[in-house]
């Protein structure tokens, strides 16, 4: 009941109410996680979510999904994350998802090379395929277990700064940077909110502008 | 608030819901249950989304959707006090109001939210009805079909070969219904008439027309009543075809048709299970074979003379023969017709595999036939490592009764006799000269005898390949020897002893 009046259309409950200069201004968010099976995506998103950790935890089926809302600075924001499986027989599902996501979390295990190339093709997927907007944030996760790494963490700093990422090493077991790198992205999108103004969702920008071009 | 972003995420219930998982739809969230289904969905149900052209209308729809659902709110707001059933239809009838003026997934999707999870509802069995109603149904056809058989059996149990008579018999098992009312084929409802005539079904006495009728062979027929086909030599005679089959109605023959099938199908079993059955046996047969192989080997290699190379040689060749064949098997399997991609493809495949393997790992791994000049020598060197053993036992015996004998002269006898053991290890060695001449001059002695009937019988054994019984036999026959020697010695020995006695 409580979420019904902030989740009735993204951003723009804000934009509606006369009254909402610092508390009321709300926004919501899609974010995607991807990655190779067993990097970590569903525990980071648990750890974000709930707080919690499993040390064994299951193998996501499908798509697992889940809603978090934090404040910044005046803004609430909610994510509705969309924690998609890893496995390779659940590849073709990806699109639907990441489609018109605001955000994406491109995990890899830093414990594995292979997870960081699967990730660096998700990166090169999302930039062609999902929309222009998006955010995306590399995260190097089961950052616990750096003194076992094999990808290092300048290695993954410098691909993120080449192809416009965030990027942070991050722990759902200890919790290290997983709220940071939420927030992270979390700042990030708002401006994009702010400068649009009126416009609901920050991807229902270009459709707009698209068909503005074809129907004149 | 603002100073510390995870104020809120301290309260979750406010904003984490139930962690959905399975194949969500994104738009709607629902569980569509396999990939096929959600894509399918996907791309049926929210095409729309992505019509370019509808994102035009979509401020349109959203300030219209707005409203709506800021009225649904203060609706709900002031249905919540009342009953949770009340507030719970409400909201299911917003969702169906609120689906049909817009078609925006958006706004389903928080209706979705609001809806909780429908609990699991009454169940019942279904399985006792079932089997009320298969039962019987299954009865039915068993005994029907055992009907048909007994008449079957009695019809074919002494039909006389002439047609009359045979007529007379059939309608005397089966009565035959009365036609003389029934002016149409019953199956192709087509009129009786002079070129149309009507006939019977032998088992159940139904009448149909010629076209309808169908014929089933005696041969067939008698196998099906399981009476033996010696037994209808008269009426092998019966010259027309039709005269060697029986009238049957369509019914009839499915009846018995599908009884057959059933019979088949439960006891025959298909060619690929026949042939695999064989190269297990092949593989298990051979599997002591083998074990006896490498044994026959080391024992070689050890100097032993309970085999001979020749044994090994044989041996080896019929392991060769066995894999030889297996080979054979397992390739005649991958001939066997099978629809390409299909399960019994994947089989018949692994099949090959595993006795490719079993004869790469088990057959050809095993160790190759010793040079015989090499046998020679180890054998030789064994009996040089045997004869400088007893030498230096007997010298140590020798030494033993010197240093005895210079300190107390009484036991004499009884050295002498550890001096003879000493020796008679040597002279076993060399068993084969006084052997060959015991056994020409005393076969009536019975453990003689003995010795030769086991000879008889390794040599059996080893032309049986049955070298198990040849390794038990071998030592058998040793002993024996060692018997016969003991014997000798013994008696050899009283005979010495006497003669000085003699002399005194």
């Amino acid at each position: 009941m409580a979420t019904t009046p902030r989740s009735g259309g993204s951003g723009s409950g804000a934009a509606q109410r006369p009254n909402g200069t610092s508390q009321n201004k709300s926004c919501q968010f899609k974010l995607v996680l991807l990655g190779e099976s067993a990097v970590g995506k569903s525990s980071l998103v648990l750890r974000f979510v709930k707080g919690q950790f499993h040390e064994y935890q299951e193998s996501t089926i499908g798509a697992a999904f889940l809603t978090q809302t934090i404040c910044i600075e005046d803004t609430v924001v909610k994510f509705e994350i969309w924690d998609t499986a890893g496995q390779e027989r659940y590849h073709s599902l990806a699109p639907m998802y990441y489609r018109g996501a605001q955000a994406a979390i491109v995990v890899y295990d830093i414990q594995n090379q292979d997870s960081f190339q699967r990730a660096k093709s998700w990166v090169k997927e999302l930039h062609k395929q999902a929309s222009p907007n998006i955010v995306i944030a590399l995260a190097g996760n089961k950052a616990d277990l750096s003194n076992i790494r094999v990808v290092e963490f300048d290695e993954a700093k410098q691909y993120a700064e080449e192809n416009g990422l965030l990027f942070m090493e991050t722990s759902a077991k200890t919790g290290m940077n997983v709220n940071d790198i939420f927030l992270a992205i979390a700042k990030k999108l708002p401006k994009n909110d702010n400068n649009q103004g009126s416009v609901i969702k920050p991807n229902g920008n270009e459709p707009t502008q698209t068909t503005n071009n074809c129907c004149k | 608030m603002s100073g510390n972003p995870f104020d809120s995420e301290e309260e979750p219930s406010a904003a984490s819901d139930e962690i959905l998982e399975g194949f969500l739809c994104p738009i709607c969230r629902a569980d569509l249950k396999s990939i096929d289904y959600l894509t399918e969905h996907f791309a049926r149900q929210h095409a729309e989304e992505e019509d370019a052209l509808k994102s035009v209308f979509k401020d349109i729809f959203t300030k219209a959707k707005k409203k709506i659902l800021n009225n649904f709110d203060d609706e709900r707001e002031r249905a919540a006090p009342a009953t949770g059933t009340a507030a719970a239809s409400a909201s299911n009838a917003s969702a169906a109001a609120s689906a049909s003026r817009t078609s925006n997934a958006r706004t389903r999707h928080n209706i979705f939210n609001q809806l909780t999870k429908q609990s699991v509802g009454a169940e019942r069995a279904h399985m006792e009805y079932f089997q009320s109603v298969r039962n019987p149904r299954l009865e039915r056809y068993a005994s029907e079909t055992n009907k048909l058989i007994i008449r079957l059996h009695r019809l074919l149990k002494d039909l006389p070969s002439d047609a009359v008579q045979r007529k007379q018999h059939e309608q005397q098992t089966v009565p035959w219904l009365d036609g003389s009312s029934v002016k149409l084929c019953p199956n192709c409802a087509k009129s009786f008439h002079f070129a149309r005539r009507q006939h019977h079904c032998r088992l159940c006495g139904g009448i149909m027309c010629n076209d309808c009728s169908r014929f089933l062979q005696l041969e067939n027929a008698m196998q099906l009543a399981s009476l033996s086909s010696t037994r209808s030599e008269p009426l092998q005679q019966l010259l027309h075809h039709e005269d060697r089959a029986i009238r049957l109605c369509q019914h009839c023959l499915w009846l018995l048709d599908t009884r057959q099938d059933m019979h088949e199908s439960r006891t025959c079993r298909p060619l690929l299970a026949k042939v695999y059955d064989e190269i297990r046996q092949l593989q298990k047969q051979v599997a002591p074979d083998l074990d006896m192989y490498v044994k026959i080997i080391n024992s070689l290699l050890d100097g032993e003379s309970i085999f001979t190379i020749a044994d090994a040689g044989a041996l080896r060749g019929k392991i060769g023969q066995v894999a030889e064949t297996i080979d054979l098997r397992s390739k005649r399997i991958l001939t066997i017709h099978s629809e390409p991609g299909s399960r019994e493809e994947a089989l018949k495949k692994a099949i090959r595999l595993s006795c490719v393997q079993v004869i790469k790992e088990r057959m050809l791994s095993l160790p190759p036939l010793p040079d015989e000049a090499l046998i020679k020598q180890i054998q030789e060197r064994k009996r040089m490592e045997t004869e400088q053993r007893i030498l230096t036992e007997q010298r140590m015996a020798m030494e033993a009764y010197e240093r005895y004998g210079a300190a107390n002269q009484v036991g004499v006898s009884t050295e002498n006799r550890n001096f003879a053991q000493g020796s008679d290890l040597q002279s076993l060695n060399n068993w084969s000269a006084p052997q060959a001449s015991t056994t020409k001059s005393s076969v009536d002695d019975p453990l003689i005898e003995q010795i030769n009937i086991i000879k008889g019988y390794i040599k059996q054994a080893r032309q049986d390949m049955n070298f198990d019984v040849v390794e038990t036999l071998e030592l058998n026959l040793r002993e024996l020897q060692r018997e016969v020697y003991e014997r000798q010695r013994h008696s050899s020995n009283s005979s010495s002893a006497t003669t000085p006695q003699a002399d005194g």
